[in-house]
C-alpha cells in the first residue's frame, strides 16, 4: 500500500498555545480518511499544515513521497498543483466571478484560451449540477451553491488527493445531503484520496474507509467506522454514534 | 526589572521582525513584477491607483497653491518683493510639498483599501485558496499594484505641480495684479531639470512604500472583521510616518549630493 501523505511526529504551536503535539498519520493512496475532533482542536491547522501553509516547530511532513517543510516555494508550489481544498468558508474569490473561480487553475497555470476553460468550466458546473451559474459573483449565490463552486474548482483541474474542510457545515439537512452525494459521486467518478475533517457522522459514515479522532494534539484512535463503532472508549465518538443511530 | 527588559527587548525584536518582512515583501514583489503570467489587470490597477485619485489631487494642489501665494504674496508686499510669491509655490512644491501630498492622498486613499481588500482576503482564507492553486498571493495581488503605484504616483505629482502653478498664478495675477510675464519667469526662475528629477524619485520611493506597507498590513491581519479595520488604520498610520521619515531621509541626501 503506497503512502500518498505521511506526518511524523508533527509539532506546531501559535505563540505559547500548542495546537498539534507529536501527531503521527499515514494516508493511503486511494483511500477516504475522516478527521473527527473537536471544535478547535486544529483539524483545519492539521489540513493546512499537510500543503505547506503553516510552519511546524519539529516534525517530518511528506506528500507524494517528497518533503514539504523546509522545501523551496517553487517545489510546495508543484505539489500543491496535485492536491485541490475545499475550504470551510468555500473561500471562493469574491471579485472574480463563477467561471473565474473555476478556472482559476487553467487561467493561472495554463496557456488554454478563454473559451477553452469557459467550456471546461461549463462541462463541470454541469456535473454539479450548477449550469447557467457562470457569469454570477460569488455573492449573489447560496452557501451551498457556493460550496459547489468551490467543489469545482477544486476539481477541474483532476488533482490526485482532495481535502474537505467541513464540507456540510452551517448548510441545511437537505443541501447537506446533497452535498454528501455530489462528495460521493466524484470519488466514485474520480477515484480521488480524500481527507475529509467533519463533525456530521453520517457524512462520516457514508463516505470513509478510515476514521481517525484527533485528540490533545495526536491521533488517538483510528480504524473503519465498524472497528470504532464497536471499540471507542472517546466520549466524541460515542457520542457521534448515539446521534446516529438516534436517526 | 527583568520583565522591563523582556517586554523592551520583545518590542525592539516585533520592529526588525516587521521591517524585515517589509523588505521581503518589497523584493518579492519587484521580483514578480514582470513574470506574472496575467497582466490585464494592471490597468484596473491603473485606474483605480491613479484616475480615481485625479479629482482630490486637483482640487488639493491648486487650493494650495492659491492659498501658498495668499499668505506670502501679502507678506511680501510690505518689502516691496511681492514677485517671488510664485517661487516659493514652485520651490517648495517641486521638492517637498508636491511628493508628499500625492503619496497622503495615495495612503489615505488607496492604501487603506488594500489593506482591507487583503486583509478580508486573508480572513476568509482566500489567500490560503489561491496558495493551494498554486498562485502566489505577491505576484497576482501586490505586484501589479506595486507596478500600477510606480507609475501613477510620479504622474501625479507632476499633475499636482502644474496644478498648484495655476492656483498660485489665478490668485498672484488676478488678485495680486503681478504681471503675468514677471509672475512665471520668478515662478521657473529657481527650479530646474534636478528638482523635477528629486520630486519623481521622491514619488516613486513613497509609491513603494505605500503600496508595500498596506499590502503587508492586509496579509497580517487576523481576527475577523475588527481585524481587517485595524490592518487598515495601521496601514494608513504607518505609511503616514514612513512617508515623513523617508521624505526628511531623502531631502538630506539630495541636500548632499
Ligand atoms: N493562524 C493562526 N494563528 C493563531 N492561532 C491559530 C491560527 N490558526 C488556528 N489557530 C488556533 O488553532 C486552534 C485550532 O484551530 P483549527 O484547526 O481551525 O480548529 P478546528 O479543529 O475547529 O478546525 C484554534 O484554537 C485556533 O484559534
Ligand atoms: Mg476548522
Amino acid at each position: 500500500m503506497e503512502k500518498i501523505i505521511s506526518l511524523t511526529d508533527i509539532w506546531i504551536q501559535f505563540s505559547d498555545t500548542p495546537i498539534l503535539q507529536g501527531l503521527n498519520l499515514d494516508v493511503i493512496k486511494g483511500e477516504s480518511l475522516v478527521i473527527v475532533g473537536s471544535s478547535g482542536c486544529g483539524k483545519t491547522v492539521l489540513l493546512k499544515t499537510i500543503l505547506g501553509l503553516i510552519p511546524i516547530t519539529k516534525g517530518h511532513i511528506s506528500l507524494f513521497g517528497e518533503q514539504v517543510n523546509g522545501t523551496s516555494k517553487n517545489k510546495i508550489m508543484e505539489l500543491r498543483s496535485r492536491v485541490g481544498m475545499v475550504f470551510q468558508s468555500s473561500a471562493l474569490f469574491d471579485s472574480l466571478t463563477v467561471w473565474e473561480n473555476v478556472g482559476f487553475y487553467y487561467l493561472n497555470h495554463t496557456d488554454m484560451t478563454e473559451q477553452q476553460i469557459r467550456s471546461a468550466v461549463r462541462e463541470i458546473l454541469a456535473e454539479m449540477g450548477m449550469e447557467n451559474f457562470e457569469n454570477l459573483l460569488p455573492e449573489q449565490l447560496s452557501g451551498g451553491m457556493k460550496k459547489r463552486i468551490s467543489i469545482a474548482r477544486a476539481l477541474i483541474s483532476k488533482p490526485e488527493i482532495i481535502f474537505y474542510d467541513e464540507p456540510t457545515t452551517g448548510l441545511d439537512p437537505i443541501m447537506a445531503d446533497s452535498i454528501t452525494k455530489l462528495i460521493i459521486d466524484m470519488r466514485k467518478k474520480y477515484k480521488t484520496t480524500s481527507i475529509t475533517v467533519t463533525h456530521d457522522i453520517k457524512l462520516a459514515s457514508r463516505i470513509s474507509d478510515r476514521i481517525a479522532l484527533i485528540d490533545n494534539g495526536t491521533i488517538t484512535e483510528i480504524g473503519t467506522f465498524e472497528e470504532l463503532r464497536q471499540n471507542s472508549k472517546n466520549q466524541l465518538i460515542k457520542s457521534f454514534l448515539i446521534a446516529e443511530e438516534a436517526k | 526589572m527583568l520583565k522591563l527588559t523582556t517586554k523592551i527587548g520583545r518590542a525592539i525584536l516585533d520592529y526588525i521582525s516587521y521591517f524585515g518582512s517589509l523588505t521581503m515583501l518589497t523584493a518579492n514583489a519587484f521580483k514578480d513584477m514582470f513574470t506574472v503570467k496575467k497582466q490585464t489587470n494592471i490597468f484596473k490597477h491603473l485606474n483605480n491607483i491613479g484616475l480615481n485619485s485625479l479629482p482630490l489631487v486637483v482640487i488639493i494642489s491648486i487650493f494650495t497653491g492659491m492659498v501658498l501665494v495668499m499668505e506670502t504674496a501679502y507678506t511680501l508686499k510690505r518689502f516691496g518683493a511681492e514677485i517671488y510669491s510664485g517661487s516659493i509655490v514652485s520651490v517648495s512644491m517641486i521638492r517637498e510639498l508636491g511628493p508628499v501630498f500625492v503619496a497622503i492622498i495615495l495612503a489615505g486613499r488607496v492604501g487603506g483599501a488594500i489593506a482591507a481588500e487583503i486583509g478580508t482576503m486573508k480572513i476568509t482564507e482566500q489567500i490560503d485558496a489561491m496558495e493551494i492553486l498554486a498562485v502566489d498571493p505577491v505576484a497576482y495581488l501586490i505586484s501589479p499594484r506595486l507596478f500600477a503605484g510606480i507609475i501613477a504616483l510620479p504622474s501625479l505629482f507632476l499633475v499636482s505641480f502644474f496644478l498648484a502653478i495655476t492656483g498660485a498664478a489665478l490668485v498672484g495675477i488676478v488678485l495680486v495684479n503681478i504681471p503675468s510675464g514677471m509672475f512665471f519667469y520668478q515662478t521657473f526662475r529657481f527650479i530646474g531639470p534636478r528638482d523635477f528629477v528629486i520630486g519623481i524619485i521622491k514619488s516613486v520611493v513613497f509609491a513603494v512604500v505605500v503600496i508595500a506597507v498596506s499590502a503587508n498590513e492586509g496579509l497580517r491581519t487576523s481576527g475577523g472583521a475588527v481585524g481587517v479595520g485595524k490592518a487598515a488604520t495601521t496601514s494608513v498610520v504607518v505609511s503616514f510616518f514612513l512617508i515623513i521619515l523617508c521624505n526628511l531621509l531623502l531631502t538630506g541626501f539630495f541636500y548632499f549630493i
